[in-house]
């Protein structure tokens, strides 16, 4: 068995990544993408700590986090691509109609 | 082994996940992320969530991928982001990136928890179902059933937004 500390470790690297995706890359859909990969680090710490406390909460809260999350993201992409039809572009940097 | 196991995984995963940030292409980045979900669902298969291992990967590699392919191809993206990787933000946001690790990382470690190993774990193979089931039907059974509500509304939603006008 692995200690439970690499499964922490490793989901917050993976959390940092996304992070800096998010923050750094301007394309929507990437964005997009390293938030998948925020809210994936995420479940593994949550299968972790379930695993370390042989306890089923944490694997059915992960359940719950991907079902929000298959939601989200299809309403997301639904935007996304109604905000393509609308001004052609997907660059977050001119997405600017509620700047004021 | 499965320290072995574990390193591979991990290794695939962090790799896969840079790929993702940094690809200049759309596309390889949609195509890391679905090397980034299977190397994670079989690290959930590795601690004995072989369900959840499951559902990441008929929901994440499988569907949620081929949503983000689609959306790529529908609106005919190119390598139009290569400025990206240059200047103060790129530079902010790694810095921001790496003293979120750090602080994740020093709290993580002051856990009395840190090196536990866990003694018995989740209960292996059919068990793990049966158990898995009981819990969410029994105990957690309203916030089931208000996820498929909020399925539904998401559903309608996306239909709404994605008409043409």
């Amino acid at each position: 068995m692995v200690a439970v500390s690499w499964y922490l470790a490793l989901g917050a690297v993976l959390f940092s990544i996304g992070l800096v995706g998010v923050l750094v890359r301007r394309n929507i859909v990437v964005m997009l993408m390293s938030v998948e990969l925020m809210v994936n680090a995420v479940n593994l710490n949550l299968v972790a700590f379930s695993n370390l406390h042989a306890h089923y909460t944490g694997l059915v809260l992960a359940l719950f986090v991907i079902g929000v999350e298959a939601a989200e993201l299809g309403v997301a992409l639904a935007i996304i691509l109604a905000w393509h039809r609308h001004s052609g572009r997907l660059d977050a940097d001119s997405a600017t109609l509620l700047k004021g | 082994m499965g320290q072995f196991v574990f390193a591979l995984l991990a290794l695939v995963a962090v790799a896969s996940a840079v790929i993702v940030v940094a690809a200049r292409r759309v596309v390889a980045s949609a195509l890391a992320l679905v090397l980034c979900f299977l190397a994670v669902a079989g690290l959930f298969i590795l601690q004995g969530a072989e369900f959840l291992g499951a559902v990441q990967i008929m929901l994440y590699a499988g569907s949620i991928v081929v949503l983000f392919v689609f959306v790529v191809m529908l609106a005919n993206l190119r390598g139009e982001e290569a400025k990206d990787w240059s200047g103060p933000r790129a530079f902010g946001a790694a810095l921001v990136g790496v003293a979120v690790l750090a602080q994740l990382l020093a709290v993580f470690s002051r856990s009395s928890n840190w090196l536990a190993v866990p003694s018995s774990g989740l209960a292996p193979g059919e068990g793990h179902v049966q158990v898995l089931g009981k819990v969410l039907f029994r105990d957690y059974l309203l916030p089931f059933e208000i996820l498929s509500v909020i399925l539904l509304a998401a559903l309608f939603g996306l239909i709404v937004i994605g008409r043409r006008k």
